[in-house]
């Protein structure tokens, strides 16, 4: 019995496998059709990364015991990556929190106690009352929240409503600062609307990839998959790999240019330029629908104000203006960026740019772009951006299938939760922004607040959070779903001693006893991915939801839970001013939950029984514990953004389609999604007769930026002599919070090794094997040399993934941003490497 | 008992060493190649997990990519 069993499993895992492939293979079939597992499946998005890919989940008697690519899904069509072998095991690490941890001493909360188990009560009371403290003393800004990429869509909306509707402040900022805040400033400038025109159709219609220094190989391995089969089942088919040191992508590159950090922005310019010279600008397309525009220069890096290189800096303050120009004096700017100089200066060889260009140049080719934390994470990143847009604006290269610049995510809803709910410090949901009256009065009337109620002052940022902490202006935290300490920027300097100054109380929500949680003063446990019922949507705008499989071990209670719990414990009269009551009486006495969540909306929606299209039933604990569908009724409020929001082309579809589709990619109408944005006969918000229509900008139109080449914040020198690059793997899932702690994949890639150079490791007296020791001006860290495998260095450069709890790899990066998108440079600065 | 089934893509002129190289792995196991698509399937054996051999699969030269399409785990079987 059971062998056969066995051999049926087998017979099933070909089957499904071969079908993946394109391939019938009718015996294995046979054999599969014939027995019934007795395993409940259903579908679900990833936990891991942006791509968004869908999965079946096995469930037998509450756990989780098997999981396949769903053949169903568009996104991933059967397959997964080595990550997805090993979701299921992510929940059951043997160190999950289970209970509250609260550090104290002699009974009560100490900063410098030991961490206590303790009841949700009395971690809520505690937290409270040091919410409430710092309101009183300081007012609304001392309090704050570093979010994620990670919440549902309906834990980021519930954060958002919470921080920037309930308490007033707007020091709400999410991890995909880290990631997507490049992207998004790049979108807005452009286009003025955040998110990709196109989508990931576009793989098997393009004869032309360009990697834009993403390891795409390593970091989206499905979309790098289906990317490969296009380039080796159509032979015409070019790929263009660019990167600051040889990465797996080159393995299948036909171009590779291998350019010095920060030069990318010679590359770009020059293209453009390249372009123009050779007469292949799209003349009608550039007529109709771009305008031009000089951005500012020289706007420092996004450091302290007190730091040489901000004084220094003319346009510090004014980073993101502009002013308008001509299509004759872009092209006058763009002419100084020539081939000999961008030779010089990439140390690209000349043919290898020349290649490139006429990729893009060519108008029989179409072609798309992919980018990620190389641009994104760039002192100058929002630049980046613009002028990867310029290159498809000036060819019309554009919103059609196969061709577009497309910026890919690491998170699997940075696009659907960080960004499109508006969980930025001056966001609100479906691009609406706290600096706007019109948007501010519109959010309020959705969520029923009094005029007034919103601040209209940005909130402190990431970087900005941690700056604060440190000087005490920020002194309640919450920091929920995402690993900051460890993923964040030169905690030695900033984040440490913020997080650990005896004015300030820090809560850290996480399923695991992170880098972060350590250094909190209360660990929260939760819920998990398919512990909890959840939407997220990916990077090409498809929103995908999935219902709860499993329960949450011990106590453990969703990001969703603990945030609509904890409202219950303030009255409105201890956060908001009376004249604001005064506008909403009604309101008087009344708790934030009534206010922001039992609001005639939100719990619009009874309980009901959660089943799929084959009877199989499925918990909601959260349904369970407050009486009404809450994960419902806050979409269908959410939805009215998009519905009736002043920023058109952002609706979304009904709650209940989502729970039977493999997802939708906004905008949604009349129940259609929307595959190409801004095209005439895809997007139905485009006018008849145009074409084309960018319509987030009131012209129609999208911006040509000329912006120039500056230098980075900080450059190799004499005693700090090499570029330092951190970055990922593709074993582990960014900070390895969670995929450390699978057996299989921590005995795979078990430490952060430093790839660098042979010559230079020889020069210092290193050989692969050795222990280094790695320092930079904000502290130091010893790892072993690898001079072999997969990413190959050049001279001068040394990387090193960020992945190793033991080795914190980002407390070397210095927190300097793009002043405009406010996002850190991970990706270069100046270290020296020596024997340990 | 945990069994795997993978698709690995390589460039048709490196195939042939690449599926030598699947072949001698420990519990892999090939069902067909087509187009530079390798369908394979991996248990475990008293040597080797599933596991890490799915994660070699990537490391062996000429391989571009190896997705995941099934895997299975049950205790007692």
């Amino acid at each position: 019995m059971k062998l056969s069993r066995r051999a049926f499993i087998k017979a099933n895992a070909i089957a499904v496998t071969a079908a993946a492939a394109g391939m019938s293979l009718p015996k294995a079939e046979a054999l599969a059709n014939e027995e019934d597992l007795d395993i409940r499946w259903d579908k679900a998005p990833c936990r891991f990364c942006g791509t968004g890919c869908s999965v079946l989940i096995g469930t037998k008697d509450g756990r989780v015991v098997a999981t396949q690519g769903d053949p169903d899904a568009p996104v991933n069509r059967g397959l997964n990556c080595i990550k997805g072998y090993f979701l299921s095991k992510i929940m059951y690490g043997k160190d999950r929190l289970k209970t509250p941890m609260l550090r104290k001493r002699n009974g009560k909360y100490d900063k410098e106690g030991e961490f206590t188990p303790v009841s949700w009560d009395e971690a809520f009371d505690t937290m409270a009352e040091k919410f409430k403290e710092a309101i009183k003393k300081k007012g609304p800004e001392s309090v704050g929240m570093f979010g994620s990429g990670q919440w549902t869509v309906f834990e980021g909306y519930a954060a958002s409503k919470l921080f920037k509707g309930g308490f007033r402040s707007n020091n709400l900022d999410p991890n995909a600062r880290h990631c997507m805040a490049s992207a998004v400033a790049g979108f807005i400038r452009t286009f003025g609307s955040d998110e990709p025109m196109g989508c990931y159709d576009d793989l098997e219609h393009a004869d032309g990839f360009v990697l834009w220094g993403s390891n795409m190989a390593e970091m989206h391995p499905i979309l790098w998959s289906r990317l490969t089969d296009r380039r080796l089942t159509a032979s015409h088919v070019k790929v263009a790999v660019l990167s600051t040191f040889e990465n797996r992508g080159y393995e299948l590159a036909d171009l590779t240019l291998t350019f010095k950090p920060q030069t990318d922005l010679y590359i770009l310019n020059y293209i453009a330029n390249y372009i123009i010279q050779n007469n292949a600008v799209n003349e009608d397309f550039v007529a109709k629908h771009t305008t031009f525009k000089q951005g500012n220069t020289d706007i420092g890096y996004g450091l302290r104000p007190t730091d040489p290189r901000e004084q220094k800096a003319k346009n510090a303050k004014s980073a993101g203006g502009s002013k308008d120009i001509t299509f004759a004096e872009y092209k006058k700017f763009v002419s100084q960026f020539t081939l000999e100089k961008t030779a010089k200066e990439t140390g690209v060889p000349e043919e290898n740019l020349l290649e490139l260009a006429k990729m893009y140049a060519d108008p029989k080719r179409k072609i798309v772009s992919y980018w990620t934390m190389g641009f994104n994470q760039h002192t100058r990143g929002t630049w980046a951006n613009n002028l990867v847009y310029n290159i498809h604006l000036l060819t019309g290269k554009i919103s059609e299938p196969g061709n577009g610049p497309f910026s890919l995510t690491g998170q699997p809803s940075a696009c659907g939760t960080a960004r499109e709910v508006g969980t930025f410090a001056h966001r609100l949901p479906a691009d609406l922004v706290v600096k706007k009256e019109a948007h501010r009065d519109f959010t309020e009337k959705i969520w029923k607040l009094p005029k007034g109620t919103i601040p209209g002052k940005v909130g402190y940022h990431a970087v900005l959070q941690n700056r604060m902490l440190k000087d005490g202006k920020l002194n309640a935290y919450w920091v929920m779903c995402n690993n900051n300490m460890q993923a964040g920027p030169n905690f030695n300097e900033e984040a440490y001693p913020g997080y650990r100054n005896p004015d300030n109380f820090i809560v850290v929500t996480d399923p695991y006893p992170t880098v972060t949680a350590m250094a909190a003063d209360l660990m929260l446990p939760t819920a998990m991915w398919v512990e909890k019922e959840g939407a997220y949507g990916n990077a090409e705008r498809r929103s995908q939801f999935w219902r709860q499989q499993v329960n949450a071990p011990g106590e453990a209670k969703s990001d969703l839970w603990q945030l609509v719990e904890f409202s219950k414990r303030f009255k409105v009269e201890e956060v908001w001013p009376a004249d604001l009551i005064a506008q909403k009486p009604e309101y008087k006495g009344k708790t934030l939950y009534d206010i922001l969540y039992a609001n005639g909306q939100v719990n619009k929606f009874p309980t009901q029984k959660i089943s799929d299209g084959a009877g199989n039933t499925y918990d909601n604990n959260e349904m369970e514990d407050f009486g009404f569908y809450l994960q419902k009724g806050i979409y269908e409020e959410y939805r009215l953004f998009g519905l009736h929001g002043p920023k058109k082309g952002h609706e979304l579809g009904e709650f209940d389609d989502y729970h039977k589709s493999r997802g939708l990619r906004w905008p949604v109408v009349d129940g259609k999604e929307t595959l190409w944005r801004y095209r005439e006969g895809y997007d139905p918000h485009v006018a008849k007769g145009s074409g084309v229509q960018f319509y987030g900008n009131k012209d129609n139109r999208a911006r040509i930026y000329a912006l120039p080449y500056e230098p980075p914040a900080e450059s190799p020198d004499k005693e700090f002599d090499l570029w330092l690059c951190t970055g990922r793997v593709l074993e582990h899932w960014h900070t390895g919070s969670m995929t450390q702690r699978v057996p299989e994949l921590y005995r795979a890639v078990p430490h952060a090794v430093l790839f660098m150079n042979p010559e230079d490791a020889k020069a210092r007296g290193l050989r692969r094997g050795m222990s280094a020791k790695i320092s930079s001006r904000r502290g130091e860290i010893t790892a072993t040399i690898e001079t072999r495998g997969r990413n190959r260095m050049p001279k001068g450069q040394v990387f090193l993934p960020f992945f190793d709890a033991r080795r914190l790899a980002n407390k070397l990066i210095l927190d300097a941003t793009c002043p405009i998108s406010k996002e850190t440079d991970f990706k270069k600065c100046a270290a020296k490497v020596e024997r340990a | 008992m945990n069994i795997a089934g993978v698709v690995v893509h390589a460039r048709s002129e490196n195939s042939s060493l690449v599926e030598a190289e699947i072949s001698a792995m420990q519990g892999a196991e090939i069902h067909a190649v087509k187009d530079g698509r390798i369908v394979v399937t991996v248990e475990d054996d008293d040597y080797q997990k599933t596991s890490d051999t799915v994660l070699n699969l990537h490391q062996i030269k000429g391989v571009l990519s190896a997705s995941l399409i099934y895997q299975h785990c049950e205790d007692d079987l």
